[in-house]
């Protein structure tokens, strides 16, 4: 299975992936829409970086609790695949896994597809924080 | 608006009624300003009536960002806060970095303009399209770290804050404003927040920002950006030691200013060099959009107080540190901080602080009249208590809350011991060494500013041509060019590094179209430029200011540096004919007709 690694150490909050993310899957730079968010631990100064994307475990809780089929697991890709014209927009999936994010434009859920392979926001990352996991 | 990059319209808010609005952003002023810096300049030209008290109730707050501002156009995270400044009467844009101007952005606004007076302290909250004032007594008091930190526990961590200190709440005249602790503040922007009882400012954005090329085309070409610099041999140098680099270049090249420009060299940076001062980092940091990497947190203790902290500038460390005569590396990186944290600008901090050590050491100033504290050069234990008592304006801090030459003028003593150009004091690069940077200091809009025309570059770095950097030939012509070209980089808004990272006036013209889906050469660029520089000439020459202002301290003509073989001075001599002449200024500074009518200002 592959999965984004994320080092929270060498993260330095310069938001490219994110960036990149919302280009590509939206048209527009759109950082709290895509399916990567970092953000830093505000309760310090200069606390560290945190990073929410689909850890592609799939215990996959977003399938699970969308009452609909807007999200689908994929088995041959190892991911979970969106269907806006299915979405009712109820939230469910967002309840259920602080990985699944919305982008507020166009009410779309975002969940990470691993860029059919080759992860954009890994590519952008200048500091090595985000890597490819898993088997190739 | 036509244009991508845009979002077509900014906030306005009036302290005074409460009232909320926004106003369009028109192709015309795209076209002609491009944002950043060029709205401040246009808006602030418009808005001011002549003469006002920039501490009164009609002074207005422009926060503009530029089109490429969040755009993934490299280190595109900049936003300019536009005042008529409290420290020098000009008018004058102040830049930070970090978060806060892609998320205004996001947010669905190019900008914010705020009038008006508020009778109680007030926090602005921008959630998207809607925006409120909130009451920030509470506030009222802290540092701008507390600040941003109760702000940020009240509304979540998805806001971006950035909240002024006591320094701009006492009406000292360089307060700054602080986003996370990135600072904007060079001329007082935070000392006009405080005079409209507008504490902090917090926004969220969760919208985009459309570009004009299409997404896939737009990706491709801003990684060939981002590849530029990431493969610019100069980059390392920038990533790892950030600014601090280039303090032991400039001091072994006898450039960098000493004990109020007494001299240009330091006996030993050692204790300060850049390599005991990473020992101290403990992980990086960086602003929105940026692969330059410049930024790092250290953490250290002094007199068991134990601080974690944005790591130290070049410029602050040679403001707080040397050019005090001070290389206690503990003592400085307190001084930042402490400066940060209660809201005053640290290199106009410690060029008071210099000022002070020197009327100390002519005997103008003894202990009587700095109650008690004592300015002896190298006395590092004097930063501390000097700057609480300038963040509070007590005792003889309200004198050094007035900036060296407004100190001096104050006394009635010791103005040719300031070392500033109308009032905003020089920086760490010394005009006997770097002469551009002396027609740079003499000449830009708001005073003594290393980064209007950074000709370092030119005369010593060797990014920008080989000049001599003794000599004036040339200098008029490259100064006036380089000041143009920064108002493209400060409108879009890049940051200052990338001109010693690869990116050339061309690319800066692709920088600008990229996002916008103009097409800008690098002629529309200098034109921009030439615009720009107009127009806020005309806002101080109306204000009063004429070649009399443009001059240097007269120490850098009849002293050279003791540590200089060559004995060298900066006489300007006739070299402000020569930048005049290069603007289509008359012998007065004042803009022609000619060149109003071709700028179309």
């Amino acid at each position: 299975m592959n999965y984004i690694e994320f080092h929270a150490e060498k993260c330095i909050a310069c938001d490219l992936c994110s960036g990149v993310c919302s280009l590509n899957k939206l048209g527009r730079v759109q950082p709290a829409g895509a399916c990567i968010r970092v953000s830093r631990d505000t309760g310090t100064h200069l606390g560290p970086m945190l990073c929410s994307v689909c850890d592609m475990t799939h215990e996959r809780a977003c399938v699970d609790a969308c009452p609909q089929e807007a999200l689908v697991w994929d088995e041959d890709a190892g991911v979970v695949r969106f269907f806006q014209e299915e979405c009712t927009d109820c939230g469910s999936c967002l309840d259920a896994c602080p990985n699944v994010h919305q982008d507020a434009v166009d009410r779309r859920i975002m969940i990470c597809d691993l860029c059919d392979g080759d992860p954009l926001c890994v590519k952008w990352c200048p500091e090595g924080a985000l890597t490819w996991g898993g088997a190739s | 608006m036509k244009y991508g990059g845009y979002t077509g319209k900014f906030l306005t808010v009036d302290l005074g009624t409460g009232a909320i609005g926004s106003q369009p952003v028109s192709d015309e002023l795209a076209e002609k300003y491009v944002g950043g810096r060029g709205f401040v300049a246009k808006l602030l030209y418009d808005m001011l009536p002549r003469g006002i008290d920039p501490l009164g109730p009609e002074n207005v707050i422009v926060f503009a960002t530029g089109p490429a501002t969040g755009t993934m156009i490299p280190t595109a995270s900049r936003i300019a806060i536009g005042v008529k400044s409290p420290l020098t009467g000009t008018i004058s844009a102040s830049y930070m970095g970090g978060h806060f101007g892609p998320e205004l952005k996001y947010a669905g606004w190019d900008g914010i303009i705020v009038t008006g007076v508020s009778e109680k302290p007030v926090a602005l909250v921008v959630d998207d399209d809607k925006a409120r004032l909130v009451d920030a007594g509470s506030l009222w008091g802290k540092d701008a770290l507390e600040s941003q930190q109760a702000l940020q526990r009240q509304l979540g961590d998805e806001f971006r804050v950035g909240a002024i200190g006591p320094g701009g709440e006492n009406g000292v005249r360089y307060g700054t404003f602080m986003h996370q602790q990135h600072n904007a503040g060079r001329g007082g922007s935070g000392s006009v927040f405080g005079s409209k009882k507008l504490k902090a400012v917090a926004v969220r954005g969760t919208g985009g920002i459309s570009v004009a090329a299409p997404a896939a085309e737009y990706i491709a070409a801003c990684k060939e950006l981002h590849d530029i610099i990431m493969e610019n041999p100069v980059r390392p140098a920038f990533r790892w030691p950030g600014t601090n680099g280039m303090l032991p270049n400039v001091n072994e090249a006898i450039g960098l200013p000493y004990r109020n420009y007494q001299d240009d060299k330091v006996p030993d940076v050692g204790p300060i060099h850049h390599e005991v001062l990473d020992t101290y980092v403990t992980s990086r940091e960086a602003c929105s959009g940026c692969n330059v990497i410049c930024g790092a947190v250290v953490e250290f203790e002094r007199e068991g107080r134990s601080y974690r902290s944005e790591r130290i500038d070049h410029e602050s460390m040679w403001a707080l540190g040397p050019n005090c005569g001070i290389v206690d590396l503990m003592a400085v990186l307190e001084a930042n901080y402490l400066c940060d944290t209660l809201g005053i600008d640290t290199m106009t901090t410690g060029s008071a602080i210099s000022w002070a050590m020197e009327m100390t050491e002519k005997g103008l100033l003894t202990k009587d009249d700095t109650d008690g504290l004592d300015f002896t050069f190298g006395n590092a234990d004097v930063l501390r208590p000097a700057i609480l008592k300038i963040s509070a304006r007590e005792g003889f801090g309200d004198t050094l809350a007035l900036g060296s030459r407004g100190a001096a003028r104050k006394l009635g003593k010791g103005e040719e011991y300031a070392m500033q150009v109308k009032g905003l004091d020089m920086a760490a690069y010394s005009p006997r060494a770097f002469t551009g940077m002396g027609i740079s200091y003499a000449t830009t809009g708001r005073g003594a500013d290393h980064n209007k025309a950074f000709t370092v570059a030119a005369e010593f770095l060797g990014v920008l041509g080989d000049y001599d950097r003794y000599s004036l030939d040339g200098k008029a012509e490259l100064v006036k060019r380089m000041q143009d070209s920064t108002v493209m980089i400060d409108s879009l808004i890049m940051c200052m590094f990338t001109v010693d990272l690869g990116i050339s006036v061309e690319l800066y013209a692709r920088c600008a179209s990229l996002p916008t889906g103009m097409n800008i050469t690098a002629d529309d660029l200098y034109a921009i430029g030439e615009r720009v520089s107009t127009v806020e000439r005309l806002f101080n020459v109306e204000e009063g200011f004429t070649r009399a202002d443009d001059f240097l301290p007269r120490r850098l003509a009849v002293e050279p540096a003791p540590s200089d073989p060559g004995a060298h001075t900066l006489d300007m001599g006739d070299v402000l004919d020569d930048y005049y002449a290069a603007r289509e200024w008359d012998a007065d500074g004042v803009p022609t007709a000619a060149l109003r009518e071709r700028l179309g200002v």
